[in-house]
């Protein structure tokens, strides 16, 4: 139980650190150690014993929520192999940059045009958006020790992830103003 | 978290929103982008001979303090020179702004802006003259 503490968020599930994992098999792992976690079981314990199963409770729920997500996920992955992503990266593709300007502007006109079925289909192309990138990102980042060439192209797959993510947010926060 | 008077006046009437074709070689483009906020930043400068910015303009997505940062330095880059427009630093903004510091970052991208559109002019002009 001691060493639990220093592992990394895979180590702690018992799973290899990769992109791709199955999330149901995710939750059983998660589950079966909240189980062994649960404070009941410490009922009798040390004072210092009942302490360090919170703060391993505390961690194995981090590490959780961080690997059930894909976007999170990929961050920690990234940060894991020295490849962390910047805030306010200077080498973003100006391509990709434009295309952000024109798919904001599309929405602009969708969402003022109303028509429900447009609105739905700029959503589910955003989804498939992240999902073409969630591939690339798997593709280029999913062996341990990858090069530092594919890192960085992983990287710039999880900022395209994020853009098309936050865009995908705002979308769904909107809501048509009440006439 | 409330913004500043000076953050709502720009975002409420941003001065100078539009574009300059880019292909013309006295406009200069920045584009640069902030992933984790979506914020997506264009910023266009149009350069006489004796090489003064004439005007600016921009485009932004974003929080209001993106909006309001890159507004801001579209009116001060105009009758600048390329090395005083150079100078401007993203302190300057946040002070003018009274920007929060979890809202500083907004003003780096509006530096980072006026650099790329400076170096993207640089390179336009080297390149035709070369």
């Amino acid at each position: 139980m001691n060493t639990a503490l220093q592992q990394d968020h895979f180590a702690l599930f018992g799973l290899t650190a990769t992109f791709d994992l199955d999330t149901g098999d995710l939750y059983r792992r998660y589950r079966d150690l909240q189980r062994t976690l649960h404070p009941d079981r410490f009922a009798g314990a040390s004072p210092q014993e009942r302490r360090l199963s919170v703060q391993m409770a505390a961690q194995l729920n981090e590490a959780y929520s961080v690997l059930s997500q894909p976007l999170t996920r990929a961050r920690y992955l990234l940060e894991c192999r020295n490849h962390p992503p910047q805030s306010n990266p200077k080498d973003l593709d100006i391509g990709f940059l434009q295309e952000q300007i024109l798919l904001r502007e599309e929405w602009e006109d969708v969402r003022r045009a109303g028509d429900q079925t447009a609105i739905a289909e700029f959503q589910l192309d955003l989804k498939r958006r992240i999902e073409a990138e969630e591939a690339e990102f798997s593709r280029l980042a999913s062996t341990v020790g990858g090069a530092d060439a594919d890192l960085e192209l992983a990287r710039q797959a999880f900022y395209r992830m994020q853009f098309y993510h936050r865009q995908l947010e705002d979308c769904q926060a909107w809501q048509p103003a009440a006439n | 978290m409330a913004y500043s008077e000076k953050v709502l006046d720009h975002y409420e009437h941003p001065r100078n929103v539009g574009s300059f074709d880019k292909a013309d070689l006295n406009v200069g483009t920045g584009m640069v982008g902030a992933p984790a906020c979506g914020d997506v930043m264009r910023l266009q400068i149009k350069v006489n001979d004796e090489g003064i910015i004439e005007d600016a303009r921009f485009k932004t997505y974003g929080c209001g303090s993106a909006i309001a940062s890159s507004s801001l330095l579209t009116e001060w880059v105009k009758g600048k020179t390329l090395e005083q427009a150079t100078e401007i630093k993203n302190t300057q903004i946040a002070e003018e702004l009274a920007l929060p510091p979890v809202k500083i970052h907004c003003s780096v991208l509006a530096e980072d802006a006026i650099k790329a559109a400076i170096a993207d002019y640089m390179g336009k002009r080297s390149q035709s003259e070369g």
